[in-house]
């Protein structure tokens, strides 16, 4: 009797550990990680050719890890400024349930794990991809850019826009322009979601003086320059059908979901309430880029390929 | 000069706290960007082998 309640007693989690797990991964911003997982899946699954599932799974769990050890990376060096913004102040390192160092030795332990398992298992230069991704994040966009530039999201967008090509570059196949083009697209779409965020926390960020563009050039130049960003990403966004890797059916879905995008920013450009359109853009913009990478492999499968 | 330098004094974050993040991300940064160079470069050191 003893030892079965002894058993019992070991084999239950107890709430502490509950709660530590639960903030190492809330570490890892887990919301941004599955987006990561899906584009690279997307650029996976379009690459030629067919790759075992085990493989697949081994290269996307490895993917989220990079994903997961870089976001953990950049709270540790922002958690003087996540402290005093009401979006961040409740992450683990400002409230003070993980300490700085924890999390910087876990996103380092994190990532040399994620990139050594990738060079072991997938390929070499997966790895180093992986391993820029990671830096620049990290280190080009978190320390160097995010409190010096307005720029900063439009340079450091290319951390979020490489993994469709890590993806595609897992299965083994060279680069061509079809990998290029979902870099393309995820690059174009960073500045309108992340200033569509920037103009609802203005204040945060300019009592904070970090330079993005609402705070820097004003709201008037955000919404324009957000316009600029929105043309040029749907642009991008109907390439495939141009090269012909792409049909008919992901263009009529992918000008359905750009239009309510085109609207969304006129209704932000000529709107009366900022908050109200800078919200609903906010929150298109996630739907519109997880349509895109959804409809192109659906497209694919309906014309017979993937 | 270093990327807070114009930003407001946090609470709590002193000179030698920032001067210590300062050292630690350079390390961290070295040990990353060590990352992608060994990586490249076995990459490419296999494509010549191939």
């Amino acid at each position: 009797m003893r030892m079965t309640s002894d058993l019992s007693a070991a084999a239950t989690i107890s709430p502490d550990t509950r709660a530590r797990v639960s903030d190492y991964f809330a570490l890892l911003k887990p919301r941004v990680m599955a987006l990561v997982v899906f584009t690279a899946l997307t650029g996976m699954i379009m690459a030629p050719g067919t790759m075992p599932l085990a493989l697949m799974i081994t290269a996307l769990v490895l993917i989220a890890m990079g994903a997961g050890a870089s976001a953990a990376l950049n709270m540790w060096y922002d958690a003087d400024i996540d402290a005093d913004m009401s979006r961040t102040m409740h992450r683990p390192i400002p409230s003070g349930r993980i300490s700085a160092d924890s999390a910087r030795h876990f996103g380092l332990w994190l990532s040399a794990g994620a990139v050594f398992c990738f060079a072991m298992f997938i390929n070499y230069f997966g790895a180093a991809l992986l391993a820029f991704t990671i830096f620049f994040y990290a280190v080009v966009y978190t320390i160097w850019l995010k409190r010096r530039t307005p720029h900063n999201i439009v340079i450091g967008g290319l951390a979020g826009a490489l993994p469709p090509l890590i993806g595609w570059v897992s299965s083994g196949q060279p680069i061509t322009i079809e990998p290029l083009i979902y870099v393309a697209i995820i690059f174009f779409w960073t500045p309108p979601h992340f200033w569509a965020l920037a103009l609802l926390k203005i204040d945060e960020y300019g009592k904070l003086g970090i330079p993005m563009l609402p705070v820097v050039a004003g709201v008037r130049t955000t919404k324009l320059q957000i316009l600029f960003y929105s043309i040029l990403m749907i642009a991008i966004a109907f390439a495939p059908l141009y090269i012909g890797t792409s049909g008919i059916f992901y263009g009529i879905g992918v000008g359905i979901a750009s239009g309510i995008f085109l609207g969304l920013t006129l209704f932000l450009i000529f709107g009366r309430s900022l908050r109200r359109a800078a919200g609903f853009l906010f929150g298109w913009s996630i739907l519109w880029l997880f349509l895109v990478f959804l409809l192109l492999p659906l497209d694919t499968l309906m014309r017979g390929g993937v | 000069m270093s990327a807070d330098d114009h930003l407001p004094a946090k609470e709590g974050w002193t000179r030698e706290l920032l001067a210590q993040r300062r050292k630690n991300a350079i390390v961290m940064a070295l040990v990353l960007a060590g990352f992608v160079v060994l990586f490249f470069f076995a990459a490419l050191a296999r494509l010549k082998v191939g």
